[in-house]
C-alpha cells in the first residue's frame, strides 16, 4: 500500500495541531486561560473567509481581513472578559472559553446554513508529485505552507519570548503574575497582547485546516480537541514540544487510518497519546515548589 | 470605560458590521439557477384560488422540523407554510384558513417526543403537515399513533420515516436514492465495479448500505466497496485510496452534502478522479453543492427525489416557484426539500377541500381523509402518491438523476422506478390495494 499521502496529509494536519496548540499555549501561558474557543475562532475565521471569497474578495485579501478578525474576536473578548477571568481559578477560566466557544459555534449555525461549501486556496491548485512509482503522492502549495508556518511560527514565538520586550513580560506573568505586576509590568496589556496573538494564529489555522479537511462550523469548532492533546503532551509549557507533539498526533493519526482494520480508532489517536505521555511523565515526578503567599 | 475598551468596542462592531455585511447575499437563493419554467398570475390560485381571503374558525396544522442543532431542515415546513398563505389569500379550506405552527427539535429526539406530545394533546390540531425531522420519527409516530393523529412528512430520512403507521413521506429518501443511482449505472452499463460510501450512522447510513449489498447480491453486481465512515472524519484519503485501489467503475456517495463536497475537494487535490463515474444520493441534489465543486467535477451525477428544480413547466412546479417568489422569505432555499413541504401542503389542502362541509373538520374526519388518499398526481412526482393504513409509507420510490454542467444541475435520466427488495411489500399492496388509482 502507498503510504506516502498519508504521510503528508499526517504531517500538514499535524502541523496545523502545532500551529494551534502554540496559539493556546502562548495564551495560556500568558493569561492562565485555557481558550477551549480558539477552534471556533478559527471555523468563524474559515466561514468568513468563505464568505468574503464568494463576494468577490480576492483569496489574499479575505485570508488577511479573516485573520485580523481572528485577532479582533479573541482581543475583544480578552479585553472584555479578561479582568474577570483574572480573578477566577483556571478551571473556571477554561470553562468560560467552553460558554465562548459555544455561542460562537451558535452564530455560525445561525449566519450560515446547512449546504455544501468549500474553501480551496488559490495555492491548493498548484502541486507537484513526489516519489515515484507505487509510492507517489501530490502535495500541494497550502500543504507546504501549513509545514513552513508551523516551523515558522514555533521558531518566531520562542525567540520573541525570549528577546522581546513584550515577550519578556508574557514570561514574567506566566512565572508570577503578581510578582510582574509589582514590578511595573502593564498586565492587562501583555494578556490583551497575546489575546490577540493567539486569536489570528487561531484564524489562519481555522483557514488552512478548513482548505484541507471540512469546512463546517461544529467540525472546526471541535478539532481544538486534538489541539489540546498537542498541549497536554508539551505539559503546557514547551513550545517545542507541542509542535512535534502536534506532528507527531497528525502523522500516527493519518497513519492508523490508512490501515483498515484500525481507521475506526483514528480519531481516539490524539487521547491515547496525550494520555500515554501523561502516564510516563507521572513516572518521574518533578517537584515543583511555588511561592507561598499569605 | 478605559481606552482599550472603547477602541474594542468600537472593533467588535465593525467585526459584526463586516460579518453581516459578508453574509447579505450568502443565502441568495431566490433565483434559481438555469430555471426555465414561465409563471403567470395563474400560478397563484391557490386551493379554491377565488381571491377572497379566508376569515372562517381557523384550522389547526403543524409540523415538527429540525431546524437548529447543525442540520437545517427547515426548507421543507417553510414552503409548506408559504403555500398554507397563498390557500389562505385564496378562499382557505372553503372559507377556513390554515393555521399553521412549526417546531423545530434541534436535532434532539427527547424534543421531538415532546413536541409531538404536545400537538397529539391538543386536539384542535387535526394534522401534521410538511414535517421534516432528522431524528426523531420513530418518537413521534408512537405519539401520533396513540392520538389518532396523521403526518404528510415533506422530508424523510432514517429508515423509521419510512416504516411508520402513522407518517408518511413525500420524498423518497436516501436508501432509494442511492439505489437509484446504482441502477442508473446498471442501465448504462457502468456497474461492473460499484463502489458505495457512506456515514456510520445507525438506522440511516447501515440502512442504506444493507440495500446495497441486497441489491448487489440479488443482481450478482460486483460490489468492490461498500464504506461507512466516522461522520466526524476529517482525513479522506483512506477513503480515497480505497476507491482508486477498488478499480471501480462507478460509485455513490451517500453523505450529507458537506461531506460530499469534502470529499470531493480531497479527490481533486489528489487528482483522484480516475476513470471512474462519480455521483451522491439526493443531498447533494442542490444548487450551491453544484456552484461548490467547481469545474474538476463537471459531469458530476446526483439523484433527484423530486422534479429538478430548475426544469421547464409543470403546473405544480410552477405554482411552487410562484408561491415561494410571493409568500416565502428571501433566503428560504429553494430545493428539492421545498418542493416536498410544498407537496404536502398541496395533497393535504386538496384532500380538505373535498370535506364538503368545511365545519365538520376535525381531527377524526381529517385523519380518516388522509388515510384515504390514492392516486395522488403530481409533475413534481413520478408515480401517484398515496397514503393508506400500513405500518410503513414509501409511495415515493421513482426518481430523476441529474448531472452538473459548467456549475448547473441539468437533467440526465427522467423518471424511473427503484428497485428495492424491501420494498417488494410495498409494490404489491399498491396494486392488491388499488392505491395508484384516483380515489372517487
Amino acid at each position: 500500500m502507498n503510504l506516502l499521502p498519508f504521510v503528508v496529509a499526517g504531517l500538514v494536519i499535524g502541523s496545523v495541531y502545532a500551529l494551534s496548540g502554540v496559539g493556546v499555549l502562548v495564551l495560556y501561558r500568558t493569561t492562565g486561560v485555557l481558550n477551549f474557543a480558539h477552534g471556533a475562532i478559527g471555523g468563524l475565521a474559515a466561514m468568513l473567509a468563505w464568505q468574503f471569497i464568494e463576494n468577490g474578495l480576492p483569496a489574499s485579501a479575505a485570508i488577511a481581513l479573516c485573520v485580523t478578525i481572528g485577532a479582533a474576536v479573541s482581543l475583544v473578548f480578552g479585553v472584555v472578559a479578561g479582568p474577570y477571568l483574572g480573578r477566577i481559578d483556571e478551571l473556571r477560566k477554561a470553562v468560560a472559553t467552553l460558554g465562548f466557544s459555544l455561542a460562537l459555534l451558535g452564530l455560525m449555525l445561525y449566519l450560515w446554513n446547512d449546504k455544501a461549501r468549500r474553501l480551496l486556496l488559490p495555492t491548493s491548485l498548484t502541486g507537484f508529485s513526489v516519489g515515484n512509482g507505487e509510492a507517489h503522492a501530490r502535495v500541494n502549495l497550502t500543504q507546504l505552507i501549513c509545514l513552513t508556518l508551523a516551523i515558522v511560527v514555533v521558531t518566531g514565538a520562542a525567540l520573541a519570548l525570549r528577546y522581546t520586550a513584550i515577550g519578556t513580560a508574557m514570561r514574567a506573568l506566566a512565572s508570577d503574575r503578581e510578582l510582574a505586576a509589582v514590578l511595573g509590568t502593564s498586565v492587562r496589556l501583555v494578556e490583551n497582547a497575546a489575546w490577540a496573538v493567539s486569536g489570528a494564529i487561531a484564524g489562519i489555522s481555522g483557514v488552512l485546516v478548513a482548505d484541507q479537511t471540512r469546512l463546517e462550523p461544529a467540525f472546526l469548532t471541535f478539532l481544538v480537541i486534538p489541539e489540546l492533546a498537542a498541549v497536554v503532551v508539551g505539559r503546557f509549557r514547551s513550545l517545542g514540544m507541542t509542535m512535534v507533539a502536534g506532528l507527531v498526533i497528525g502523522l500516527v493519526q493519518s497513519l492508523v487510518s490508512s490501515q483498515p482494520s484500525i481507521t475506526a480508532f483514528s480519531t481516539a489517536v490524539p487521547f491515547v497519546i496525550a494520555t500515554v505521555v501523561i502516564l510516563a511523565g507521572t513516572r518521574r515526578r518533578t517537584v515543583t515548589i511555588g511561592v507561598v503567599r499569605a | 470605560m478605559n481606552r482599550i475598551g472603547k477602541a474594542s468596542s468600537a472593533l467588535m462592531a465593525g467585526v459584526a458590521v463586516l460579518a453581516l455585511a459578508g453574509c447579505g447575499s450568502a443565502a441568495d437563493s431566490d433565483a434559481i439557477p438555469g430555471a426555465s419554467g414561465t409563471q403567470s398570475a395563474a400560478d397563484l390560485k391557490c386551493g379554491l384560488g377565488n381571491g377572497n381571503k379566508a376569515t372562517g374558525a381557523p384550522i389547526k396544522v403543524a409540523a415538527i422540523a429540525t431546524e437548529s442543532g447543525g442540520v437545517d431542515f427547515s426548507s421543507s415546513p417553510k414552503s409548506a407554510k408559504a403555500y398554507f398563505d397563498c390557500v389562505n389569500d385564496n378562499g382557505g379550506i372553503n372559507g377556513r384558513p390554515i393555521q399553521y405552527a412549526i417546531g423545530d427539535d434541534a436535532l434532539d429526539p427527547t424534543k421531538t417526543a415532546q413536541l409531538a406530545a404536545g400537538y397529539a394533546a391538543d386536539t384542535s390540531v387535526v394534522a401534521m403537515v410538511g414535517d421534516a425531522t432528522f431524528v426523531g420519527c420513530q418518537q413521534a409516530n408512537s405519539e401520533y399513533k396513540k392520538a389518532n393523529l396523521y403526518s404528510i412528512t415533506g422530508v424523510g430520512v432514517p429508515q423509521a420515516c419510512f416504516q411508520s403507521s402513522n407518517i408518511a413521506p413525500v420524498n423518497a429518501g436516501p436508501r432509494t436514492s442511492a439505489l437509484a443511482t446504482l441502477q442508473y449505472f446498471e442501465r448504462k452499463g457502468e456497474a461492473s465495479k460499484f463502489f458505495a460510501a457512506g456515514l456510520k450512522t445507525v438506522g440511516n447510513g447501515d440502512w442504506v448500505s444493507a440495500g446495497i449489498n441486497a441489491y448487489a447480491a440479488e443482481k450478482g453486481i460486483e460490489l468492490v466497496g461498500n464504506v461507512l465512515s466516522d461522520p466526524a472524519e476529517s482525513n479522506w484519503l483512506p477513503l480515497i485510496s480505497q476507491i482508486a485501489s477498488s478499480k471501480a467503475t462507478s460509485l455513490v456517495i451517500a453523505d450529507p452534502a458537506p461531506i460530499a463536497a469534502s470529499i470531493l475537494q480531497a479527490a481533486e487535490q489528489q487528482d483522484a478522479k480516475g476513470e471512474i463515474r462519480w455521483a451522491c444520493t439526493a443531498s447533494c441534489y442542490d444548487a450551491q453543492f453544484g456552484q461548490q465543486i467547481g469545474s474538476y467535477w463537471n459531469g458530476f451525477i446526483a439523484n433527484s427525489e423530486l422534479q429538478l428544480v430548475n426544469a421547464a413547466d409543470g403546473k405544480d412546479l410552477n405554482q411552487w416557484r410562484a408561491v415561494m417568489a410571493k409568500y416565502a422569505a428571501k433566503g428560504a432555499p429553494r430545493d428539492t426539500f421545498s418542493q416536498a413541504g410544498y407537496l404536502a401542503g398541496k395533497i393535504f389542502v386538496d384532500t380538505l377541500l373535498k370535506i364538503s362541509d368545511p365545519s365538520t373538520i376535525n381531527r377524526e374526519t381529517v385523519s380518516k381523509a388522509l388515510v384515504g388518499i390514492t392516486g395522488y398526481a403530481s409533475d413534481l412526482l413520478c408515480a401517484p402518491w398515496y397514503y393508506g393504513e400500513a405500518d410503513e409509507h414509501h409511495a415515493n420510490h421513482a426518481t430523476r438523476m441529474a448531472q452538473v454542467k459548467d456549475g448547473k444541475w441539468v437533467s440526465l435520466e427522467d423518471c424511473q422506478d427503484v428497485d428495492d427488495p424491501e420494498t417488494d411489500n410495498i409494490k404489491a399492496a399498491e396494486q392488491s390495494q388499488g392505491l395508484l388509482k384516483p380515489s372517487a
